[in-house]
């Protein structure tokens, strides 16, 4: 047991990582229960009016693409079959919403929309906090041309959005990773304006985003790859979040079993 | 197996091969990889920066709109370096008292109305389970933060004992679910490698 | 002092009062600071030109990595400013591919710590401890769908246990009163920096 102890970390290190890839290429397919917390994100999307727009913010880097880009597509295939108009833009992520152009030129041309009229990018604008505020005063000063360096007054939903607020956006959709993210989008807009605020977020940011979902601050919170992977079905559009559900269990039971395993080598070693 | 020919895929996967080398032991590959990351991240943002913000405040607002004032905010930003020059370094402190009182405004003028929102959440009817154990964990915790009363006293010290129970309960929840975090990122570069890059199908 | 207590009123007079509104002085405020803290970033790059400098000339341990340090700093400035746009061909590719894949991987090396450090590390040595294990393992596994083929309907089954009654009651009300802590304590200190009783970010003696 003292030998199991005092075991070399590379060894955990190399075990932990065999068992995460083992699960790329068998995997388990247990099913994935959906919360009531996501089940509740998803029908404060689903249960806007009919001809709602909505405002995309995709406030992510490529490193939190795993967790995030399958809300993202998803939050598109519902916004979309609901005959959403959206607006799909960010403050500071920059190279956020260049990843996503491909994403969301694909799935909203299987819904047949059209660029300017159904749907715009906005691209990605400098300023965080202080942008979403100018954005609440008017929107072609705050963002002047789109994704593309295209003069923004030209597209005709913009005549529909003059600024964020409550008589032009029915919600804000923010998937968030970090700072500047929901909660600049909660204090700078959603809580001056009154536009209600639908949240993604990454694993990790889950319980201090928690509150904000308690207090009806946000009317909707999708918690993490769990979280995706339950939209994902939700929607009826399983894919990368689901798959990676079993490695999810497999990791959970790995670290429990290292957890009572040290505990118990601890335990015994004290007894002695 | 079939093997990615796209430049870009392989420059990921060499990367993320020079960062993991670190597991083995601290080498000259993964130091390698550091630097190269720190001096990356650090141009990226002064390129951001450039042309994000210098270059439109130069061009648009005081070129072409004829904003001269702004050239006093660019000379108040360069200001902050006079803290390399021993005997000016005290003009370095108005910059930094801009920035800070900047701050400080949108704190007092923006802040209250969430945290007050958070507040009145709190007091709700205690007629039920969820809302009693809510009001007492948002109490106790409170107390337990509380540095300046003392502990011995009896009636404060069971409230912040409670408290620390609650907030023992917090770290192990953010501790679970940041380790599912961590490790779906370790997946995604696997995904990277294994996917991307040597090309198996899962 | 003065420029400190006058633009933190400037803020809250244009949030708080209709001639601030009408004036839009936030716009001019909110430039003000993009422009001047653009400028002040490349402190950074300054600072870091001057250590690793001297850390070449005095050919101090690691005095290869400092070389290598400024060429790629120097290096990516030189390929943003050539050009002359923040999403150049060049200068995205290194993004997306080496400085991206960079930053992700070194942050998912966390896992290994962590679980290492669960088994070497995380000991039941008091009350706290064990609780703080306990709702680290119920959490972990009400998060992943195999906590739920394990304990099924009591409660909720796992998952519905932990969403509900861990995260959505207990893990709140906590997270709940830190956040409060925060953005009060936060609020206390920009009032004392409005007030001028706090003096550190001006080279004071601190509080008064």
């Amino acid at each position: 047991m003292e030998r199991l102890m005092k075991i070399d970390r590379r060894i955990i290190y190399l075990i932990a990582a065999a068992l995460v890839i083992l699960t790329l290429f068998v995997p388990l397919g247990l099913p994935v229960k959906i919360s009531d917390m996501t089940r509740g994100a998803y029908s404060a999307i689903e249960n806007l009016p009919d001809g709602s727009l909505v405002f995309i913010a995709p406030m992510y880097d490529p490193g939190a693409r795993g967790e995030l880009d399958p809300m993202f597509v998803a939050m598109l295939h519902q916004c979309a079959k609901r005959g959403y108009k959206m607006l799909i833009g960010n403050t500071s992520w920059t190279l956020g919403v260049q990843m996503l152009h491909p994403i969301v030129t694909d799935i909203l041309g299987d819904y047949g929309y059209t660029y300017g009229e159904d749907y715009i990018e906005l691209g990605s604008k400098p300023g965080g906090s202080i942008w979403m505020q100018q954005a609440t005063n008017d929107l072609v000063t705050a963002c002047i041309t789109d994704y593309n360096n295209q003069p923004l007054a030209q597209f005709p939903i913009i005549s529909q959005v003059p600024k964020l607020a409550a008589e032009y956006v029915d919600a804000i959709l923010v998937l968030d990773c970090g700072t500047p993210g929901a909660r600049e989008w909660l204090t700078y807009v959603s809580t001056p304006t009154g536009i209600p605020l639908v949240v993604g977020v990454i694993q990790m940011s889950v319980p201090e985003h928690t509150p904000f979902l308690d207090s009806g601050q946000y009317k909707g919170l999708i918690g993490g790859s769990r979280g995706a992977a339950e939209y994902e079905l939700l929607v009826g559009k399983p894919g990368k979040a689901v798959k990676s559900q079993d490695t999810m269990s497999v990791i959970a039971l790995m670290v429990t079993l290292f957890i009572i395993l040290g505990n118990i080598g601890y335990l015994t070693s004290r007894k002695k | 197996m079939h093997l990615s020919t796209n430049p870009g895929i392989w420059a990921q996967a060499l990367c993320i091969l020079a960062v993991y080398t670190y597991l083995y032991k601290d080498n000259p590959v993964w130091r390698f990889a550091e630097t190269v990351y720190l001096g990356l991240a650090t141009a990226y943002w002064f390129v951001y920066m450039f042309f994000n913000y210098i270059t439109p405040a130069i061009q648009e607002w005081i070129i072409k709109d004829g904003q001269w004032h702004y050239i006093i905010a660019i000379l108040l930003g360069l200001m902050i370096f006079f803290r390399y020059v021993p005997s000016l370094s005290w003009l370095a402190r108005y910059p930094m008292s801009f920035w800070v009182g900047y701050g400080t405004g949108y704190v007092l003028a923006f802040d209250p109305a969430v945290w007050l929102t958070q507040v009145s959440a709190t007091f709700l009817p205690l007629n039920t389970v969820k809302n009693v154990l809510v009001f007492i964990g948002v109490l106790s915790a409170l107390v337990y933060f509380l540095f300046t009363i003392a502990k011995e006293n009896p009636v404060v010290g069971g409230v912040a004992e409670v408290g620390k129970w609650y907030i023992m309960i917090a770290l192990g929840s953010a501790f679970g679910n940041t380790v599912l975090y961590r490790w779906n990122l370790f997946l995604s570069r696997m995904n990277t490698i294994f996917v991307q890059w040597l090309g198996f199908s899962v | 002092m003065i420029l400190t207590v006058l633009s933190s009123l400037v803020v809250i007079f244009s949030q708080y009062f209709y001639l601030g509104k009408q004036w839009n002085l936030m716009e001019y405020l909110n430039n003000w600071f993009q422009i001047s803290y653009a400028v002040a970033l490349a402190l950074g790059f300054v600072n870091l030109t001057v250590i690793h400098w001297k850390n070449i000339q005095r050919k101090r341990e690691g005095w290869v990595f400092s070389i290598i340090l400024l060429l790629t700093m120097y290096g990516y400035l030189i390929v943003g400013l050539a050009e002359w746009s923040f999403e150049g061909p060049i200068f995205g590719w290194i993004y997306e591919n080496i400085m991206a894949a960079l930053s992700a991987a070194i942050f998912s090396m966390v896992a290994f710590f962590i679980t290492s450090a669960a088994y070497r590390a995380f000991r039941v040595r008091t009350k706290e401890a064990t609780i703080l294990l306990v709702c680290a393992v119920l959490v972990m596994l009400g998060r992943a769908p195999i906590g739920d083929a394990i304990w099924k309907s009591w409660l909720g089954g796992w998952s519905g246990f932990v969403n509900q009654w861990m995260m959505g009651t207990l893990n709140m009300a906590a997270m709940r009163a830190i956040t409060l802590g925060a953005y009060v304590g936060g609020f206390a200190t920009a009032l004392r920096i409005m007030l001028g009783l706090e003096r550190a970010h001006i080279g004071g003696t601190g509080t008064q």
